[in-house]
Protein backbone atom coordinates (compact mmCIF):
# COMPACT_ATOMS: atom_id res chain seq x y z
CA UNK A 1 0.00 0.00 0.00
CA UNK A 2 1.24 3.67 -1.11
CA UNK A 3 2.85 5.54 1.56
CA UNK A 4 1.05 8.72 0.51
CA UNK A 5 -2.86 8.48 1.02
CA UNK A 6 -2.88 11.40 -1.47
CA UNK A 7 -1.16 9.22 -3.96
CA UNK A 8 -2.79 9.09 -7.20
CA UNK A 9 -2.61 5.42 -7.38
CA UNK A 10 -5.75 5.31 -4.91
CA UNK A 11 -7.79 7.48 -7.30
CA UNK A 12 -10.55 5.65 -9.33
CA UNK A 13 -11.46 8.49 -10.84
CA UNK A 14 -10.86 6.98 -14.72
CA UNK A 15 -9.64 9.52 -16.56
CA UNK A 16 -7.79 9.76 -19.83
CA UNK A 17 -5.11 10.80 -18.16
CA UNK A 18 -4.67 8.26 -15.72
CA UNK A 19 -3.09 5.41 -17.74
CA UNK A 20 0.29 6.06 -17.06
CA UNK A 21 1.74 3.89 -14.13
CA UNK A 22 1.99 5.36 -11.07
CA UNK A 23 5.33 5.26 -9.29
CA UNK A 24 5.12 4.12 -5.86
CA UNK A 25 7.04 7.32 -4.51
CA UNK A 26 6.45 10.78 -4.66
CA UNK A 27 8.84 11.88 -7.76
CA UNK A 28 10.21 14.80 -6.04
CA UNK A 29 11.40 12.23 -3.66
CA UNK A 30 14.22 10.98 -6.01
CA UNK A 31 15.28 14.19 -6.41
CA UNK A 32 15.62 15.04 -3.05
CA UNK A 33 12.96 17.51 -2.89
CA UNK A 34 14.27 19.58 -5.85
CA UNK A 35 12.82 20.51 -8.86
CA UNK A 36 15.29 22.41 -11.19
CA UNK A 37 18.54 21.22 -12.60
CA UNK A 38 21.65 23.58 -11.02
CA UNK A 39 21.81 24.93 -14.42
CA UNK A 40 19.43 25.75 -16.72
CA UNK A 41 16.51 23.36 -18.09
CA UNK A 42 17.69 21.10 -20.02
CA UNK A 43 15.69 21.33 -23.24
CA UNK A 44 13.64 18.00 -23.58
CA UNK A 45 15.27 17.13 -27.13
CA UNK A 46 18.88 17.27 -25.53
CA UNK A 47 20.84 13.94 -25.76
CA UNK A 48 22.27 12.29 -23.05
CA UNK A 49 25.78 10.35 -23.49
CA UNK A 50 26.43 8.12 -20.62
CA UNK A 51 30.63 8.35 -20.20
CA UNK A 52 30.67 5.21 -17.23
CA UNK A 53 30.30 2.05 -17.83
CA UNK A 54 27.82 0.58 -15.07
CA UNK A 55 27.31 -2.60 -16.95
CA UNK A 56 30.19 -3.68 -19.32
CA UNK A 57 33.95 -3.20 -17.96
CA UNK A 58 35.76 -4.34 -21.08
CA UNK A 59 34.74 -1.34 -22.78
CA UNK A 60 36.82 0.82 -21.04
CA UNK A 61 37.50 2.54 -17.60
CA UNK A 62 34.59 3.22 -15.39
CA UNK A 63 33.46 6.05 -12.70
CA UNK A 64 35.84 9.04 -13.06
CA UNK A 65 38.42 8.78 -10.37
CA UNK A 66 37.97 5.20 -10.09
CA UNK A 67 40.53 3.12 -11.63
CA UNK A 68 39.23 0.32 -13.58
CA UNK A 69 41.18 -2.57 -12.00
CA UNK A 70 40.58 -6.26 -11.97
CA UNK A 71 37.48 -5.08 -9.40
CA UNK A 72 35.93 -3.35 -12.15
CA UNK A 73 35.16 -6.09 -14.21
CA UNK A 74 32.86 -7.98 -11.46
CA UNK A 75 31.06 -4.71 -11.42
CA UNK A 76 27.33 -4.76 -12.55
CA UNK A 77 24.49 -2.19 -12.70
CA UNK A 78 23.30 -3.32 -9.45
CA UNK A 79 26.91 -2.78 -7.81
CA UNK A 80 27.31 0.48 -9.56
CA UNK A 81 28.73 3.30 -7.48
CA UNK A 82 27.87 6.76 -7.35
CA UNK A 83 30.22 9.21 -8.96
CA UNK A 84 31.69 11.66 -6.16
CA UNK A 85 31.03 14.75 -6.81
CA UNK A 86 33.91 17.63 -5.89
CA UNK A 87 31.88 19.67 -3.92
CA UNK A 88 28.68 17.91 -3.36
CA UNK A 89 25.14 18.79 -2.17
CA UNK A 90 23.98 16.43 0.25
CA UNK A 91 20.38 16.59 -2.14
CA UNK A 92 22.41 15.49 -5.28
CA UNK A 93 24.88 12.86 -3.87
CA UNK A 94 21.25 11.36 -2.08
CA UNK A 95 20.31 11.27 -6.26
CA UNK A 96 23.15 9.95 -7.80
CA UNK A 97 22.95 6.96 -5.18
CA UNK A 98 19.61 6.31 -6.19
CA UNK A 99 18.19 3.38 -8.84
CA UNK A 100 16.48 5.98 -10.85
CA UNK A 101 20.26 7.40 -11.53
CA UNK A 102 21.50 3.96 -12.03
CA UNK A 103 18.66 3.62 -14.76
CA UNK A 104 19.14 6.64 -16.57
CA UNK A 105 23.08 5.37 -16.73
CA UNK A 106 21.73 1.78 -18.32
CA UNK A 107 19.54 3.65 -20.46
CA UNK A 108 22.23 5.76 -21.89
CA UNK A 109 24.83 3.21 -22.07
CA UNK A 110 25.97 3.00 -25.96
CA UNK A 111 23.98 5.04 -27.35
CA UNK A 112 22.59 8.65 -26.82
CA UNK A 113 19.64 9.16 -25.78
CA UNK A 114 17.00 12.53 -25.70
CA UNK A 115 15.75 13.55 -22.03
CA UNK A 116 12.43 12.64 -23.30
CA UNK A 117 13.05 9.69 -24.06
CA UNK A 118 14.51 8.47 -21.01
CA UNK A 119 11.41 9.70 -19.23
CA UNK A 120 9.14 7.73 -21.31
CA UNK A 121 11.90 4.22 -20.88
CA UNK A 122 12.30 4.78 -17.11
CA UNK A 123 8.85 6.08 -16.65
CA UNK A 124 10.38 9.39 -14.84
CA UNK A 125 8.62 12.48 -15.04
CA UNK A 126 10.31 15.15 -17.69
CA UNK A 127 11.08 17.46 -14.53
CA UNK A 128 12.84 14.44 -12.34
CA UNK A 129 14.90 13.43 -15.43
CA UNK A 130 16.30 16.89 -15.84
CA UNK A 131 17.44 17.08 -12.15
CA UNK A 132 18.79 13.96 -12.16
CA UNK A 133 20.58 14.15 -15.75
CA UNK A 134 22.12 17.76 -14.38
CA UNK A 135 23.56 16.17 -11.38
CA UNK A 136 25.30 13.24 -13.40
CA UNK A 137 26.43 15.61 -16.06
CA UNK A 138 27.87 17.46 -12.60
CA UNK A 139 29.44 14.83 -11.61
CA UNK A 140 30.87 13.62 -14.93
CA UNK A 141 28.79 10.53 -15.54
CA UNK A 142 27.32 11.93 -18.45
CA UNK A 143 27.63 13.97 -21.07
CA UNK A 144 25.26 16.51 -22.51
CA UNK A 145 24.69 17.36 -26.17
CA UNK A 146 22.38 19.68 -28.28
CA UNK A 147 21.75 22.40 -25.39
CA UNK A 148 21.77 24.93 -27.90
CA UNK A 149 19.11 24.85 -30.49
CA UNK A 150 20.59 23.98 -34.34
CA UNK A 151 17.86 25.36 -36.03
CA UNK A 152 17.64 28.65 -34.46
CA UNK A 153 19.87 31.67 -35.57
CA UNK A 154 21.48 33.80 -32.53
CA UNK A 155 21.04 37.39 -32.94
CA UNK A 156 24.33 37.82 -31.55
CA UNK A 157 26.21 36.34 -33.72
CA UNK A 158 25.80 36.79 -37.56
CA UNK A 159 26.92 34.15 -39.35
CA UNK A 160 24.36 31.79 -36.98
CA UNK A 161 21.70 32.68 -38.99
CA UNK A 162 23.59 31.01 -42.13
CA UNK A 163 24.24 27.99 -40.28
CA UNK A 164 20.59 27.49 -39.21
CA UNK A 165 19.54 27.63 -42.99
CA UNK A 166 22.43 25.08 -43.32
CA UNK A 167 20.74 23.09 -41.02
CA UNK A 168 16.64 23.53 -42.31
CA UNK A 169 17.99 22.77 -45.76
CA UNK A 170 19.34 19.58 -44.46
CA UNK A 171 16.57 18.43 -42.30
CA UNK A 172 14.38 19.77 -45.67
CA UNK A 173 16.15 17.63 -48.04
CA UNK A 174 16.22 14.31 -45.00
CA UNK A 175 12.28 14.58 -44.94
CA UNK A 176 11.99 14.79 -48.87
CA UNK A 177 13.84 11.78 -49.39
CA UNK A 178 11.86 9.89 -46.45
CA UNK B 1 31.36 21.97 -9.63
CA UNK B 2 28.35 24.84 -11.39
CA UNK B 3 26.46 23.66 -13.96
CA UNK B 4 27.02 26.15 -16.58
CA UNK B 5 25.86 25.64 -19.95
CA UNK B 6 29.13 25.88 -21.94
CA UNK B 7 30.72 23.44 -19.33
CA UNK B 8 28.79 20.92 -20.18
CA UNK B 9 30.08 19.80 -23.48
CA UNK B 10 33.32 18.95 -22.06
CA UNK B 11 33.20 18.24 -18.10
CA UNK B 12 36.96 18.79 -16.80
CA UNK B 13 36.08 15.94 -14.73
CA UNK B 14 35.02 13.49 -17.23
CA UNK B 15 38.06 11.45 -18.06
CA UNK B 16 38.08 8.93 -21.03
CA UNK B 17 34.98 8.74 -22.60
CA UNK B 18 33.12 5.31 -24.02
CA UNK B 19 33.34 5.35 -28.02
CA UNK B 20 29.45 5.59 -28.95
CA UNK B 21 28.18 3.39 -31.74
CA UNK B 22 31.33 3.23 -33.24
CA UNK B 23 32.97 6.82 -31.92
CA UNK B 24 30.52 8.64 -33.97
CA UNK B 25 30.02 12.42 -33.34
CA UNK B 26 26.88 13.16 -31.33
CA UNK B 27 23.63 13.87 -33.78
CA UNK B 28 22.32 17.18 -34.48
CA UNK B 29 18.90 17.80 -32.79
CA UNK B 30 16.44 19.25 -34.02
CA UNK B 31 12.25 19.15 -33.27
CA UNK B 32 9.07 19.98 -35.08
CA UNK B 33 6.11 20.91 -32.32
CA UNK B 34 2.65 18.91 -33.11
CA UNK B 35 -0.46 20.89 -32.14
CA UNK B 36 -4.05 20.78 -31.96
CA UNK B 37 -7.20 19.55 -30.18
CA UNK B 38 -8.16 16.80 -28.13
CA UNK B 39 -8.37 13.60 -30.23
CA UNK B 40 -7.65 14.99 -33.64
CA UNK B 41 -4.95 12.80 -34.62
CA UNK B 42 -1.49 14.21 -33.13
CA UNK B 43 -0.36 10.96 -32.04
CA UNK B 44 -1.22 8.92 -34.93
CA UNK B 45 0.50 11.86 -37.45
CA UNK B 46 3.84 11.43 -35.37
CA UNK B 47 3.38 7.40 -35.71
CA UNK B 48 2.79 7.54 -39.17
CA UNK B 49 6.00 8.98 -40.16
CA UNK B 50 8.41 8.47 -36.83
CA UNK B 51 11.28 5.45 -36.73
CA UNK B 52 10.29 4.83 -33.01
CA UNK B 53 6.85 3.81 -31.95
CA UNK B 54 5.70 6.92 -30.80
CA UNK B 55 6.70 7.26 -26.84
CA UNK B 56 4.59 9.04 -24.05
CA UNK B 57 6.33 10.54 -21.34
CA UNK B 58 4.34 12.55 -18.63
CA UNK B 59 5.24 15.64 -16.97
CA UNK B 60 4.07 16.33 -13.53
CA UNK B 61 2.12 19.03 -11.45
CA UNK B 62 -0.53 18.52 -8.85
CA UNK B 63 -3.39 20.22 -10.06
CA UNK B 64 -7.16 20.34 -8.74
CA UNK B 65 -9.74 20.32 -11.41
CA UNK B 66 -13.05 20.02 -11.75
CA UNK B 67 -14.80 20.45 -14.49
CA UNK B 68 -15.56 19.88 -18.55
CA UNK B 69 -12.75 18.67 -20.19
CA UNK B 70 -12.08 19.32 -24.16
CA UNK B 71 -13.64 15.69 -24.47
CA UNK B 72 -17.19 17.05 -23.65
CA UNK B 73 -16.54 14.69 -20.74
CA UNK B 74 -17.70 15.95 -17.07
CA UNK B 75 -14.35 14.80 -15.01
CA UNK B 76 -14.09 15.38 -11.39
CA UNK B 77 -10.74 14.72 -10.38
CA UNK B 78 -9.35 15.89 -7.78
CA UNK B 79 -5.57 15.30 -8.25
CA UNK B 80 -4.02 15.17 -11.65
CA UNK B 81 -0.58 14.52 -11.46
CA UNK B 82 0.48 13.35 -15.13
CA UNK B 83 0.22 14.92 -18.32
CA UNK B 84 0.97 12.80 -21.16
CA UNK B 85 2.82 14.08 -23.99
CA UNK B 86 3.66 11.94 -26.88
CA UNK B 87 6.67 11.84 -29.32
CA UNK B 88 8.40 10.30 -31.71
CA UNK B 89 12.20 10.34 -33.23
CA UNK B 90 12.80 9.86 -37.72
CA UNK B 91 16.48 9.41 -38.34
CA UNK B 92 17.58 11.77 -41.55
CA UNK B 93 20.75 12.12 -43.11
CA UNK B 94 23.75 13.79 -42.06
CA UNK B 95 23.31 12.84 -38.68
CA UNK B 96 20.54 14.72 -37.71
CA UNK B 97 17.50 13.14 -35.63
CA UNK B 98 14.16 14.74 -35.50
CA UNK B 99 12.11 14.71 -33.04
CA UNK B 100 8.42 15.08 -33.40
CA UNK B 101 6.49 16.49 -30.19
CA UNK B 102 2.76 16.25 -29.45
CA UNK B 103 1.49 18.62 -27.10
CA UNK B 104 -0.65 17.75 -24.70
CA UNK B 105 -4.81 18.47 -26.13
CA UNK B 106 -5.84 20.43 -23.69
CA UNK B 107 -6.33 23.82 -23.30
CA UNK B 108 -5.47 23.79 -19.75
CA UNK B 109 -1.55 22.48 -20.19
CA UNK B 110 -1.18 25.39 -22.24
CA UNK B 111 1.66 26.45 -20.06
CA UNK B 112 3.63 23.25 -21.07
CA UNK B 113 4.08 24.55 -24.12
CA UNK B 114 6.91 27.02 -23.64
CA UNK B 115 9.01 24.38 -23.01
CA UNK B 116 8.13 21.60 -25.73
CA UNK B 117 8.66 24.78 -28.03
CA UNK B 118 12.01 26.32 -27.09
CA UNK B 119 14.01 25.92 -29.98
CA UNK B 120 11.62 24.04 -32.46
CA UNK B 121 11.92 24.39 -36.24
CA UNK B 122 8.03 25.17 -36.37
CA UNK B 123 4.75 23.49 -35.70
CA UNK B 124 1.92 21.29 -37.08
CA UNK B 125 -1.39 22.67 -35.66
CA UNK B 126 -3.86 19.77 -36.85
CA UNK B 127 -7.06 20.38 -37.64
CA UNK B 128 -10.48 18.83 -37.11
CA UNK B 129 -13.19 20.78 -39.17
CA UNK B 130 -16.12 19.08 -36.95
CA UNK B 131 -14.28 21.00 -34.21
CA UNK B 132 -12.60 23.71 -35.39
CA UNK B 133 -12.85 25.54 -32.11
CA UNK B 134 -10.28 23.25 -30.80
CA UNK B 135 -7.20 24.54 -32.92
CA UNK B 136 -7.54 28.01 -31.56
CA UNK B 137 -5.41 27.92 -28.52
CA UNK B 138 -2.69 26.89 -30.65
CA UNK B 139 -3.28 28.74 -33.41
CA UNK B 140 -3.16 32.05 -30.70
CA UNK B 141 0.02 30.46 -29.40
CA UNK B 142 1.92 30.31 -32.26
CA UNK B 143 0.95 33.59 -34.12
CA UNK B 144 1.79 35.23 -31.04
CA UNK B 145 5.22 34.02 -30.32
CA UNK B 146 6.16 34.22 -33.66
CA UNK B 147 6.93 30.52 -34.17
CA UNK B 148 6.90 28.96 -37.99
CA UNK B 149 3.72 27.14 -38.28
CA UNK B 150 1.66 25.16 -40.41
CA UNK B 151 -2.13 24.45 -40.56
CA UNK B 152 -3.03 20.93 -41.52
CA UNK B 153 -6.64 20.04 -42.05
CA UNK B 154 -7.06 16.29 -40.76
CA UNK B 155 -9.40 14.58 -43.57
CA UNK B 156 -10.86 11.79 -41.43
CA UNK B 157 -11.82 9.51 -44.16
CA UNK B 158 -9.57 11.00 -46.42
CA UNK B 159 -12.69 13.64 -46.62
CA UNK B 160 -12.13 16.97 -46.99
CA UNK B 161 -15.29 18.75 -45.89
CA UNK B 162 -14.62 22.03 -45.78
CA UNK B 163 -12.99 24.33 -48.51
CA UNK B 164 -9.33 25.59 -47.06
CA UNK B 165 -10.52 29.33 -48.15
CA UNK B 166 -13.40 28.16 -45.56
CA UNK B 167 -11.26 27.07 -42.80
CA UNK B 168 -8.69 30.08 -43.63
CA UNK B 169 -11.36 32.98 -42.49
CA UNK B 170 -12.91 30.56 -40.36
CA UNK B 171 -9.50 30.70 -38.24
CA UNK B 172 -8.20 34.20 -39.12
CA UNK B 173 -5.00 33.06 -40.12
CA UNK B 174 -2.70 35.32 -41.98
CA UNK B 175 -1.78 34.58 -45.95
CA UNK B 176 1.80 33.55 -45.17
CA UNK B 177 0.73 30.85 -43.01
CA UNK B 178 0.48 27.80 -44.70
CA UNK B 179 -2.78 25.35 -45.27
CA UNK B 180 -2.94 22.21 -46.02
CA UNK B 181 -5.09 18.88 -46.25
CA UNK B 182 -3.56 16.51 -44.55
CA UNK B 183 -4.19 12.47 -43.14
CA UNK B 184 -2.62 11.35 -39.94
CA UNK B 185 -2.40 8.10 -40.94
CA UNK B 186 -0.59 8.72 -44.13
CA UNK B 187 3.28 8.72 -43.89
CA UNK B 188 3.02 10.57 -47.44
CA UNK B 189 0.84 13.47 -46.11
CA UNK B 190 2.77 13.75 -42.50
CA UNK B 191 6.04 13.41 -44.56
CA UNK B 192 4.12 16.68 -46.71
CA UNK B 193 3.04 18.87 -43.59
CA UNK B 194 7.10 18.37 -42.15
CA UNK B 195 8.29 19.45 -45.62
CA UNK B 196 5.82 22.87 -45.60
CA UNK B 197 7.08 23.44 -41.77
CA UNK B 198 10.44 23.44 -42.47
CA UNK B 199 10.55 25.60 -45.69
CA UNK B 200 8.22 28.03 -43.84
CA UNK B 201 10.94 28.07 -41.20
CA UNK B 202 13.30 28.67 -44.10
CA UNK B 203 11.24 31.41 -45.59
CA UNK B 204 11.05 33.31 -42.22
CA UNK B 205 14.55 32.80 -41.23
CA UNK B 206 15.82 34.09 -44.87
CA UNK B 207 13.54 37.06 -44.58
CA UNK B 208 14.45 37.66 -41.02
CA UNK B 209 18.16 37.79 -42.46
CA UNK B 210 17.48 40.22 -45.24
CA UNK B 211 15.67 42.38 -43.35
Amino acid sequence: MSPFPRDRAGHRDGGADETVDAPSVRPYMVTGGRTRPSGDDLPIEALVECLVVPADPAAGPAVPGQNAGPGAETRSSATYSAPRLASPSAAATASLAGPESRRILELTAGCYLSVAEISAHAHLPVGVVRVLVADLAEAGAVRVHGLTPASLSDPADPRSGAAALAVLESVLNGISAL
Amino acid sequence: MAFPRSDVAAPAAAGPAVPHQGGQAPPTVVKIVVAGGFAVGKTTFIGSISDIEPLSTEAAMTEHSVGVDDAGMVSDRKTSTTVAMDFGRITLPGNLWLYLFGTPGQDRFLFMWDDLVRGAIGAVVLVDTDRLDQCFPAVDYFESRGIPFVVAVNCFEGVARHALDDVRSALAVPADVPLIYTDARSRAATKQALVTVVQTAMRRLAAGATG
